[in-house]
């Protein structure tokens, strides 16, 4: 991709996931495929709604390295590790969202229940072990649990969603947070008998639970 | 921050449920001074001012929580503004009493190694208030039994990150509970998560300054 063009689109992707709900402040990061040896992702520690085009940073897939000035994304290892092993993906979006991180805090694989599922996520979501934010071990881990599908959790973290356009990794995150929602209450209801849509009833539960001690 | 700044910014966080609608305690620490929401601020948006180092109330009624506050800034002398958090399942996990330990590198990093629950009746109590600095210890939050979470930081927009990440790590805890568990990240990896943000984010401050 042209490298002013990918400077718009992650401008663009970052405002759009952050309306979303999906990203927020500084967390999370968005990259893409320039060519077959880089990519362009966001900055460490900048909020989207104040990124600017000449913010983003270009890092080489193969060592990392990018030129002085704005450091990129801590995670960084993680979209390179996806370049690297998937040829035909041109966007990155690694997201701290809600729903998808409770189901990462649970270390849990979120299995497809219907086709809308199946077709953009997979027949599987599945949840990479877990890795200090950062290092070799979170890279590596995140990527075999991504294998040829578009999402995976990362456990205790969040997720990341990979796309042949950044549209196509957008509508990855936007359905993933759907679906695991849907995977929330679906259990929920199996442990508790309870079939709700809200997370009041959750939460209520939880008090209930608790406080008559169950750990 | 003039008042009228800090107004704004309270009447932000009432409208994202992180402040009370009905009781909003915030404060930020200005010099000498501590500016706190008062007693009535939901109704009249009034402020009161209160000399750090005296406790004398130089301006309007504050906030009953005023003495917590005033000794968390005397004790921790780092921290500029607190926000007595009203998120809902913050608010959960303050009713169920227990710790609740981070299953989000985010909780780990921000907040620190777990959300302790300090029992207090009456807030303006001396023992109340060592009892919520004991628990705050190497944390900025702690929760208060059935009322929230007291969150400090050096500034107000990060004692906001720190109560929306200690409401996320809430969350995370209460509602794993219903998929089966959520998976506790290991204490020693909690404690040098915090520490290496700590660290990098004053290094960060020092180099904006
Ligand atoms: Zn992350």
């Amino acid at each position: 991709m042209d490298i002013n063009l990918a400077r718009q689109t992650l401008l663009d992707a970052g405002i759009k996931l952050v309306n979303e709900g999906l990203v927020a402040r500084t967390w999370g990061n968005i990259s893409c495929r320039i060519d077959e040896n880089s990519f362009l992702i966001t900055p460490s520690g900048r909020s989207y709604d104040q990124l600017t085009l000449d913010d983003f940073v270009l890092v080489q897939i193969e060592d990392l390295s990018y030129p002085a000035g704005i450091k990129p994304s801590s995670e960084k290892g993680v979209h390179a590790e996806v370049y690297k092993n998937r040829p035909e993906v041109t966007a990155v979006i690694h997201t701290h969202q809600m729903n998808a991180s409770t189901c990462a805090a649970s270390r849990k694989d979120v299995p497809a229940t219907d086709q809308e599922f199946k077709k953009i996520l997979g027949d599987v979501v599945r949840c990479a072990g877990y890795g200090l934010p950062g290092t070799k071990k979170l890279k590596l881990a995140t990527s075999k649990a991504l294998g040829d599908s578009n999402a995976a959790l990362m456990a205790n973290h969040g997720a990341v969603c990979v796309g042949k356009t950044m549209d196509e990794a957008f509508l990855v995150a936007k359905t993933l947070e759907k679906k695991c929602e849907e995977f929330i209450f679906s259990e929920f209801a199996n442990i508790s008998g309870i079939k709700t849509n809200k997370i009041k009833n959750i939460h209520d539960f939880y008090i209930l639970k608790k406080k008559r001690g169950k750990k | 921050m003039t008042n009228t700044d800090f107004i704004n910014e309270i009447e932000k966080y009432m409208s994202k449920n992180i402040l009370s609608q009905k009781n909003p305690i915030a404060s930020i620490k200005n010099e000498d001074k501590i500016l706190i929401t008062s007693e009535s601020f939901a109704s009249d948006k009034s402020l009161a001012e209160i000399n750090l180092i005296s406790g004398e109330i130089l301006s309007g009624v504050p906030n009953k929580e005023y003495k917590l506050h005033l000794e968390i800034y005397k004790k921790r002398p780092k921290e500029s503004a607190i926000l007595h958090s009203a998120l809902e399942a913050t608010t959960t996990c303050s009713i169920v009493g227990k710790t609740v330990y981070p299953m989000l590198d985010d909780m780990a990093q921000i907040v620190g190694p777990s959300a302790k629950t300090a029992c207090i009746k009456t807030k303006t109590h001396q023992g109340c208030v060592k009892n919520i600095l004991k628990k705050m210890k190497g944390r900025q939050a702690a929760l208060i039994s059935e009322n929230g979470a007291i969150c400090c930081a050096s500034n107000l927009d990060d004692a906001s990150v720190v109560a929306i990440v200690l409401e996320k790590g809430c969350k995370t805890a209460v509602e794993s509970f219903a998929i089966g568990g959520g998976k506790k990240i290991n204490d020693l990896e909690c404690r040098l998560m915090h520490f290496v943000y700590t660290l990098k984010y004053s290094k960060q401050n020092e180099k904006n300054r």
